[in-house]
């Protein structure tokens, strides 16, 4: 029942981590920025459905509302920071993105307090008993969006032309600027897509963990984490991120709540440094 | 013969009224200084994992002081709050202090709204000879006494004697321990280990978990598994209502005892009906307007409930009440002390007058300071209640 109950809930906290790493792995690919402001956009996606749904508005159109309006907010952040000082040295647009995402926590401090709020779950319903572990309805939500998403993306790089502009930018920016690619386009495509996944991701999980002004924070760490050591590939991404979800729940479960963050992570740079190699080509 | 004026002569004369009046001022000092505000200087956790705590702390603080500046302050003195961010981080907690107490030259400190601010800043105040409060339930906060650490809140000690009583005369036996890691919590465990032992009970579980875990399910299926009479929870809201949401998806059905931090108004509206039957140990004043009657506090927790709601929106907490209790007492102990225009000694002096306030009375009830108590409150502080309705009940 233990392990069961670690690897439900390992998964779907590995879920939200593959959102927001993904997040962080299309923005550095394609300006070869660390964006800080990933975490922002899980909050902002949370806390902009809540506001909605509790102005009355239906939950899907709620929803809706809170990605187009952190898409846009994506989207500022990329004009007003990374455009305005694209010729900045990374170190620069880093800090830069850091000081937007201050700033972006403290207004949503300043607009919806400290208090943190919640959104009842998409489907109501008791629990699901599997191999003894209880699956909450909202979980299948995040494990299949996660899914629906990914498959999603994949297609658009994989299929659309935009996709491959994208992936093309990402490989080398003057190769793709000759094609006639605008790698200034990209790179408001890649924060809205960024800051659109993040919304989602944040919808998805505050009925389960709820969301305050500073929810982004903790998740982008974690994030983070899978981004670098996944080494900004699709793939690398997705395994650690999961991985990641699942160790720190099953250390939680077998050992303790305190050797989590420090059993996972080291076992994570061993698999980094044993694996990955082995996972993730060299050529992506 | 006229006397002629010289540029001489009315330099002189003008350096003679100006030592004239340095004199004046030399020998009246606190006519000079009458109105000069006392300053209270507070490092609250407003941001950060603990800004539940340190929001609701602050409004307690503003409260107590408006109300006091209303009466029209302390010997003619308005009380004048300088109030710093902590960020909920130890660190910025000690810098704080060191700028309230260095440059903002503050009469007394109030540090909150978690034990890991206070703990950080005792050797700061003590150092420094300030009196301190802390908002936290540290009982190592003020014992073993240390002269200018002062500390109000119902400790973990008294906490902690109080819910092993009651689930002795439940009649559990086999307890389980689920509690947020921080120091104050930490403490927890330790005196009911003590308390377990004094009252024939068992901790069957001691299951730990950090600030930003997002989901406890794991820790209660262990937890399951010991088969506790009883689950004891010390955590703060935020985290208190994911194990309440936690606990009602795995379909617990053992009795879960909170302790005050978890138990108000936040945690109630986030954990919902998840909330529903959960047992919680709250400081007395928690239960506002629906405190007995008959019980001393009742007016002075009555209309601080109802002032409190109508000024912040929101129903009193542990964390606003302690702060409010705070600020009083240093109020109480500033009025003690009478006029001393010499920061130093007027903290030295306020240090000694909060000390041996007795029987002072605010919403913990009565204080009982001496020089080897510097909490003063006592197992009366402390009160258990039944979630009903979404509602807290007495038992």
């Amino acid at each position: 029942m233990l392990l069961a109950q670690c690897v439900v809930i390992g998964i779907v906290n590995g879920c939200i981590y593959i959102l927001a790493a993904l997040g962080w792995m299309i923005v550095f690919n394609v300006t070869r920025v660390l964006n800080f402001t990933q975490g922002e956009f899980v909050m902002l996606g949370g806390m902009i459905a809540v506001t909605a749904v509790a102005m009355g508005i239906s939950p899907p159109v709620a929803f809706l509302i809170a990605i187009i309006i952190t898409t846009l907010m994506g989207c500022i952040v990329e004009r007003a920071v990374i455009n305005t000082l694209r010729k900045a040295p990374d170190t620069t647009l880093m800090i830069a993105t850091i000081g937007a995402s201050l700033s972006m926590r403290i207004g949503a401090l300043m607009i919806w307090g400290w208090e943190p709020r919640d959104l009842a779950p998409f489907t109501q319903g008791k629990p699901i008993s599997f191999f003894g572990a209880a699956i909450v309805p909202q979980a299948f939500w995040v494990i299949g969006a996660t899914l629906l998403l990914v498959a999603g993306l994949f297609c658009f790089y994989q299929y659309s032309l935009l996709g491959k502009a994208l992936t093309a930018t990402s490989i080398d920016q003057e190769a793709a600027r000759l094609m006639g690619i605008n790698p200034s386009k990209m790179s408001i495509i890649a924060f809205a897509l960024a800051s659109g996944l993040g919304a989602m991701g944040g919808i998805l999980v505050t009925p389960i963990i709820m969301t305050s002004f500073d929810t982004g924070v903790m998740i982008s760490v974690k994030a983070l984490v899978a981004a670098v050591i996944g080494g900004f590939k699709p793939r690398g991404v997705l395994i650690v991120a999961l991985t990641i979800g699942l160790i720190e729940n099953i250390v939680a479960g077998f050992i303790s709540s305190g050797w989590r963050d420090i059993v996972s992570l080291t076992i994570m740079v061993l698999i980094l440094i044993i694996l990955i190699p082995r996972l993730v080509s060299v050529k992506g | 013969m006229k006397k002629r004026n010289t540029p001489l002569s009315f330099v002189v004369h003008l350096s003679l009224i100006t030592l004239i009046l340095a004199g004046l001022m030399l020998f009246h000092p606190a006519s000079a200084d009458a109105q000069a505000p006392y300053k209270i200087g507070v490092t609250n956790s407003v941001t950060g994992y603990a800004a539940g705590l340190g929001a609701s702390s602050k409004n307690g603080i503003i409260m107590a002081v408006d109300e006091i500046n209303k009466k029209g302050g302390i010997g003619g003195h308005k009380l004048e709050l300088v109030m710093y961010d902590n960020r909920s981080d130890d660190s910025t907690a000690v810098l704080n202090a060191r700028k309230l107490i260095e440059a903002d030259k503050v009469d007394a400190l109030i540090v909150g709204a978690y034990s890991g601010a206070c703990f950080a800043s005792l050797d700061t105040a003590e150092r420094s000879k300030i009196p301190m409060f802390s908002i936290s339930a540290g009982t190592k906060l003020w014992k073993p006494t240390r002269p200018y650490s002062f500390c109000v809140v119902p400790s973990g000690e008294i906490l902690e004697r109080v819910r092993a009583r009651w689930i002795k005369e439940k009649g559990y036996t086999r307890v389980a321990e689920l509690w947020l890691n921080v120091p104050a919590h930490e403490e927890y465990i330790g005196f009911f280990a003590q308390e377990a032992k004094n009252f024939g009970l068992t901790v069957v579980a001691n299951e730990q978990h950090k600030a930003n875990d997002t989901d406890m399910s794991v820790h209660l299926s262990k937890i399951v598994a010991a088969k506790p009479d009883i689950i004891k929870v010390s955590d703060y809201a935020h985290t208190g209502a994911i194990i309440a949401k936690n606990a009602k998806s795995l379909g617990i059905n053992i009795p879960f005892l909170a302790c005050y931090a978890v138990t108000g108004e936040v945690w109630l509206n986030l954990a919902k009906d998840a909330a529903e039957g959960w047992y919680g140990a709250v400081v007395s004043h928690q239960l506002g307007t629906q405190t007995p009657p008959w019980r001393p506090t009742y007016p002075i927790v009555a209309a601080f409930a109802e002032s409190y709601h109508k000024r912040f929106g929101e129903s009193i907490t542990a964390t606003s009440g302690n702060s409010y209790d705070s600020a009083y007492l240093i109020a109480a102990g500033l009025k003690a002390v009478g006029e001393e225009p010499d920061l130093a000694r007027r903290r030295e002096k306020l240090r000694y007058t909060i000390e041996n306030l007795e029987n002072f009375f605010c919403l913990n009830g009565p204080y009982y300071m001496s020089s080897n108590n510097h909490n003063g409150t006592g197992e009366w502080a402390i009160s258990i209640v039944k979630i009903v309705n979404g509602k807290m009940v007495l038992q």
